[in-house]
């Protein structure tokens, strides 16, 4: 018998597998594991923060409203307007009862805002837990009458009133500690930044939600208060000018829907010439006018 | 959000330049196992008594192999579900086949016609994370240079090499 060498079998020991479908299906089950996860959170969180009183909220954010503070002198310019503000927040609240049992069949209580002007050209408006309003210089130069100015302001009261900044916060606090948890049993780098992006772009979901039911609202309460809903677009035509606008396939990247789809929810259909703006009081469109960022000793003025 | 495009630039660039880096390796391996084929190699302790060793010699080959960015997520991916790891298979392949490829070439350099008693050690020796990045495999085992080739029996290796 003659010994003649050969190569053994090739490729026994490896695996003629689809590396790219193996990736994909095990990554997209990932991700589904995250998904299903955070969607137990927050539901969770969400039922939690039902169980918070309004008055241990606000005791609880109080110094977070100390970083949006109102004007340290009621009798300034910046005083003046926050005043103003004041006056509009009360008659938009005065609606909420009735508007709560338009949409839910019961009434709800009223609740205690504050309003403060931040020195900001970019026009926007928030909310801080325990129902802090900060409204930005920028808005009050942008908008031409009292409801555009009001729309933006029930859309933030609106956020209050479902408890939205609060949910938002839960939310953030539960999934931060869920994704430490995951990550932590697991050293490597990318499976924390795999799931807590994948988490982000979840919660965005929920944001993009709540500013629809914010939006919704916020047009209710303006139309209970104007008894028409003329001028609520005044902000987001404004903004759909100015803001950059992701392409249609990005859109989960968005924390707000999209501009155009709110202006659809919130246009005037009826067109009535009998409906009339109210307009800005002149002080405070004055006061929208100064550029504080030019003129440094404006600024000075304005902090007071 | 930036580093979820790091990551994904990462992984494309990982499946390409490893999947580049195996086949060139893989036909790196196959021409060297052609080429060394006359050496017959074998992991038995005893030599055949018709052989007759002029001198034996201690032989090694030693090889550290890295798996590429994508097979590692793949293989992370894996371990969270369990299951064959299979995106490694080839690495320890690889890494198993060039380590007796280069003992083999020590062997060659002694004039040696025979090796016996071949053994592999495996270690890690980096880590990603909690996963495998590179692997040690050390080939060794004794060479020997026989007196006369001729002599020895083609039947009687054939039994020994099996």
């Amino acid at each position: 018998m003659k010994f003649s060498p050969k190569l053994p079998d090739q490729d026994i020991n490896v695996s003629k597998r689809n590396h790219l479908k193996d990736f994909f299906v095990l990554l997209s089950g990932f991700i589904g594991i995250i998904m299903i996860i955070l969607l137990i959170l927050v539901a969770l969180a969400d039922y939690l923060v039902s169980y918070i009183p309004l008055d241990v909220e606000k005791e609880l954010f109080q110094s977070m409203h100390q970083l949006a503070p109102r004007a340290s002198d009621p009798d300034s310019e910046r005083g003046k307007v926050e005043q103003y503000l004041d006056r509009l927040v009360t008659r938009l609240n005065n609606g909420w009862p009735e508007v709560a049992k338009q949409l839910n069949g019961q009434s709800s209580k009223k609740q205690k805002f504050t309003v403060a002007v931040i020195h900001m050209n970019t026009p926007n408006a928030f909310i801080l837990p325990g129902g802090h309003i900060g409204v930005t210089h920028g808005l009050l130069r942008l908008v031409k009458s009292e409801n555009g100015l009001a729309m933006v302001i029930a859309h933030e009261m609106a956020h209050q009133y479902k408890r939205h900044p609060l949910r938002t916060l839960g939310r953030g606090i539960v999934v931060l500690l869920a994704m430490s948890t995951l990550t932590s049993s697991d050293d490597s780098w990318w499976i924390e930044s795999l799931s807590s992006n994948a988490a982000k772009i979840g919660l965005l979901k929920f944001s993009r939600d709540q500013e629809r039911e914010a939006d919704k609202l916020g047009l209710a309460l303006v139309t209970q208060l104007y008894g028409h809903r003329k001028g609520a677009t005044e902000f987001f035509d404004a903004i759909s000018k100015i803001a950059k606008v992701r392409p249609g396939y990005l859109a989960f990247l968005n924390s707000h829907p999209a501009t155009h789809e709110r202006l659809l929810v919130l246009a005037d259909k009826s067109r009535d010439s009998t409906h009339k703006l109210s307009p800005l009081p002149k002080h405070v469109i004055q006061f929208g006018k100064i550029d504080f960022e030019t003129h440094k000793n404006t600024l000075e003025m304005l902090k007071r | 959000m930036v580093n979820l495009i790091v990551i994904i630039l990462l992984l494309i660039l990982g499946y390409l330049f490893g999947r580049l880096a195996e086949s060139r390796h893989y036909k790196r391996i196959a021409l060297a196992e052609k080429n060394l084929l006359y050496i017959p190699t074998g992991s038995t302790r005893t030599l055949p008594s018709s052989l007759t060793a002029l001198q034996s010699e201690l032989v090694s080959g030693n090889v550290v192999v890295s798996v590429d960015y994508f097979k590692r997520i793949l293989g992370a991916l894996r371990s969270f579900f369990g299951g064959r790891v299979t995106s490694m298979e080839s690495l320890l392949d690889r890494a198993r086949r060039e380590a007796i490829i280069r003992m083999k070439l020590a062997a060659a350099d002694i004039g040696a016609t025979i090796i016996f008693n071949v053994r592999l050690e495996t270690s890690t020796i980096s880590t990603a994370g909690s996963f495998t990045g590179s692997v040690e495999v050390l080939a060794y085992a004794t060479a020997i240079v026989e007196k006369n080739p001729q002599l020895i029996c083609d039947s009687e290796l054939e039994t020994v090499l099996q």
